[in-house]
């Protein structure tokens, strides 16, 4: 059976093979019909794809643009230290806490609880987004990308993840694909929700694809569970 | 000033420099979003939507390879996500007679002047196909870069690349045969 070249018909149909070396491989592409198939295929589409103009924002609709990003970003926009302030504050807090524990033990040690009873009070009492960065450090997990400058992640159990992925697909949040670190994972498949949760105090990453949802190390990539209706 | 000495700008909060990257790509944006989409309006929401990932997540922009790379990963992706949207959205039911998605349904390209057979034709692509095409055939970039910004091995790009200039050629011929058996009907 003949064997033909798809590279080197894409060569000759983009035009990017030498004139004396296209012709000698058009002769011999025309004494394959697979292959004279392919070609006219990849000159087919090529041709038709060239003569396609380039579109442009209209003037109405690139000022349209400008005021709607503009909008937005004006909204959203935070310095970098505000950005920074949770991570600040989870460390201030950890600060806090090893200290006054430092301080019981000094004054005879009758209050005191282990580290991560002392760490979930520190919980409790941290800014809204340290909960994530204590609640991981006290379960000596390693620190999901970007942990400590976005927004808390959800904390569940073993148990609620049934129900919790049940929500998130029901849910049709919009999944920004930029945010999910595993992306090759859902390769090809439709990932209907994302999301960054501590699953019993590590942090994980939650993708729901069609029929089933994947709990993934998002460090490693690692599938750690996969959940399925 | 460079792309990447703009990004790290815009990852510091520059608003300038954001809006200096943003006068430089913006039409390429559009472009592959009214392409992966077939619609002008999706295409501008689209649009609307990658650059303020840009301004978002600009800090993430690592400088490893080129600024342009990046920012058209972010278009591709926020393509991806509006697709899905709009399938999702189409498994509800609709009115009898309503196909809002329809390529050749009036309205839906309103950005395709010169030649609605083949925009009609790349639509009907499968999503991963149509962006392999785009990038390349389009926009012109590399086999590597396309791989870079699909986030997929060279290979796979390849493939999807010669797969999907296969299928835009039949496409097109089923098109063009179809008008054809018009024009002999009405003639």
């Amino acid at each position: 059976m003949h064997r033909h070249d798809e590279d080197r018909i894409a060569a000759l149909a983009e035009g990017h093979l030498p004139v004396e070396e296209a012709a000698a491989f058009e002769a011999e592409v025309a004494s394959c019909p697979t292959c004279t198939e392919i070609l006219s295929d990849f000159r087919l589409a090529i041709d038709a794809l060239s003569g396609l103009p380039e579109p442009r924002l209209t003037d109405l609709e690139r000022a349209g643009l400008h005021r709607q990003v503009r909008r937005h970003i004006t909204l959203t926009k935070r310095p970098r230290w505000v950005r920074l302030v949770p991570a600040f504050a989870a460390a201030a807090a950890l600060v806090a806490v090893f200290g006054v524990a430092s301080m019981l033990q000094n004054q005879g040690g009758e209050t005191f609880q282990p580290i991560g009873a002392r760490l979930e009070q520190a919980d409790t009492t941290a800014t809204a987004a340290a909960p994530t960065t204590t609640a991981a450090a006290s379960m000596g997990a390693p620190a999901a990308p970007e942990m400590a400058t976005d927004q808390a992640m959800p904390a569940i159990t073993q148990d609620e993840l049934p129900e919790f992925v049940a929500t998130l697909r029901a849910q049709e949040k919009s999944v920004d694909r930029n945010d999910v670190s595993c992306l090759s994972l859902v390769e090809g498949r439709s990932l209907i929700a994302a999301e960054s949760v501590l699953l019993g105090g590590r942090p994980v990453e939650i993708l729901v694809i069609d029929e089933e949802a994947l709990v993934v190390d998002p460090t490693s990539c690692d599938v750690l569970i996969s959940v399925r209706p | 000033m460079t792309d990447r000495d703009l990004a790290v700008r815009v990852a510091e909060g520059d608003a300038d420099a954001f809006d200096e990257l943003m006068r430089r790509h913006e039409d390429r944006v559009f472009a592959i979003c009214l392409r992966m989409l077939g619609d002008r309006q999706a295409a501008l929401d689209a649009t609307q939507d990658t650059w303020l990932t840009v301004f978002r997540k600009a800090d993430r922009f690592s400088g490893a390879s080129a600024f342009t790379t990046w920012l058209h990963r972010v278009t591709v992706n926020t393509c991806y996500d509006h697709l899905r949207k709009r399938k999702r959205r189409r498994t509800d039911p609709l009115p009898e007679g309503f196909d809002p998605d329809d390529p050749g349904a009036e309205g839906g390209f309103a950005s395709v002047e010169l030649r609605p057979d083949v925009e009609s034709a790349l639509l009907r692509l499968p999503d991963d196909f149509r962006a392999a095409v785009v990038l390349v055939d389009l926009q012109d970039l590399s086999l590597h870069d396309a791989a870079e910004a699909l986030g997929v091995p060279t290979g796979t790009v390849k493939s999807r690349l010669f797969r999907g200039r296969r299928l835009l050629a039949k496409e097109l011929r089923n098109l063009r045969e179809g008008s054809e058996h018009q024009k002999d009907e009405h003639a």
